[in-house]
């Protein structure tokens, strides 16, 4: 009887280990640091804005001026294509040249761009189209290199991909598309 | 008690059977140095190199300019006034990219990015070191206002870090307090940042984000 008992809480306890771990391999990859090449290609704009909070209008991080160009095209270029698909292939073309660039620490073999937005709020006053933080990972070519600052998370065992993100701006100026820098929008 | 009747304790105690591991983990803490941060210090630096106006022209160009997010390279440059110290003097910096607290001013790759290490440019990661740090060469500190206590508790130098600005559930941006005139009042804590500058800007006005404080203690140095 009491060895009854003790196989019968062996199993228990099997039972419950074997539970505890297929629960924790399913938290792990609910994280959403997934290996880009499992990325979603579809563009997901999310239906939330990210609320930040509204500057002043005396602000000069208010107006799109404020935040460094990274890269421009001409409105032909990126015809058909709404603002949120034009954002994503403007991040694509700057880190296109990246792939090319001689600047030491910048250089990277690798790109892949996330296509989910996660959008802030933003005024067409501001003199921006859309203003949104995306996700997106590159390959650098040396570490330590210029990619730190934003990173998401510090690659571990042996992963080649750098988890980054960036709040970037969209803008039309008529002639043509401008993608800027907007870190920091909002506060 | 004092250093030298301390170690004599531990030398001794050394002998003894299971305090090998204790008496030489101990013994490395004791070569670090612990050193005083000027709070002031690091104001004073910060309200130098940052203004209101987009732009790098306050910039320090001793120091590289972080591409694309400067605010926590600002900090740790602050800190770095704080403790007393003016480039190139590498006096409490450690080596090593991913863990410890470094500004490499020989950098092979030239005065860019790359030169300072994670703790150095990122926020989550200074949090980690300064607030972890009890063995290592470089700042350490708390969690200010914890329980109940003012602004005060960061104090003038310390650090405010806040959550979530990007939207991907991380701390991702940080300033330095450079002026209190309130222990009790959010808009009385004025800070100093970068990317975007900010000089004697309310804490006030990042009140719709969660952020946190934390108060510098000190720094060590082997």
């Amino acid at each position: 009887m009491h060895n009854m008992r003790v196989i019968r809480l062996i199993f228990l306890w099997s039972v419950f280990a074997l539970f505890f771990s297929v629960i924790a391999c399913t938290s792990k990859d609910s994280v959403g640091f997934e290996s880009p090449s499992n990325q979603e290609l579809t563009l997901i704009p999310t239906n939330s804005y990210f609320h930040s909070i509204p500057l002043s209008t005396n602000d000069p991080y208010s107006f799109s001026s404020a935040y460094e160009v990274l890269y421009e095209t001409p409105v032909t270029s990126a015809e058909g294509l709404n603002s949120e698909e034009i954002l994503v292939f403007l991040i694509s073309k700057w880190l296109e040249e990246k792939t090319q660039t001689t600047i030491p620490g910048e250089r990277i073999s690798e790109y892949f761009v996330n296509t989910e937005l996660n959008l802030k709020d933003w005024k067409p006053e501001s003199g921006f189209i859309l203003v949104a933080s995306v996700r997106f990972f590159v390959v650098p070519e040396t570490t330590p290199n210029n990619w730190g600052s934003i990173l998401l998370k510090i690659p571990k065992n042996g992963d080649v991909w750098w988890h980054l993100a960036l709040t970037f701006g969209l803008e039309n100026d008529g002639v043509k598309f401008i993608l800027r820098n907007a870190i920091g929008w909002g506060t | 008690m004092s250093l030298s009747r301390l170690n004599l304790l531990l030398k001794n105690q050394s002998s003894l059977p299971g305090r090998k591991v204790l008496a030489k983990s101990v013994s490395r803490n004791l070569s670090l140095v612990n050193k005083p941060y000027s709070g002031a210090n690091a104001a004073s630096y910060a309200d130098a190199h940052t203004s209101d106006q987009p732009g790098s022209s306050t910039y320090n160009t001793n120091w590289y300019k972080t591409e694309r997010s400067d605010c926590a390279n600002f900090v740790s440059q602050a800190i770095y006034a704080g403790e007393g110290k003016s480039p190139p003097d590498n006096s409490g910096m450690g080596t090593v990219y991913a863990t410890d607290w470094y500004y490499n001013f020989n950098n092979p790759m030239g005065n860019q990015n790359g030169s300072g290490s994670l703790a150095w440019v990122k926020v989550q990661e200074k949090y980690d070191f300064i607030t972890g740090n009890t063995n290592k060469v470089g700042p350490y500190g708390y969690l200010a206002m914890q329980g109940y206590s003012s602004y005060c508790d960061i104090g003038v130098g310390g650090v405010v870090q806040l959550y979530n600005v990007n939207g991907y559930g991380i701390w991702d941006h940080e300033g330095i307090v450079a002026q209190i005139n309130d222990c009790w009042s959010m808009s009385q804590v004025l800070i100093d940042a970068h990317t975007t500058n900010r000089k004697h800007y309310p804490l006030s006005s990042w009140s719709n984000y969660s952020w946190r404080g934390i108060h510098i203690s000190g720094w060590r140095s082997n």
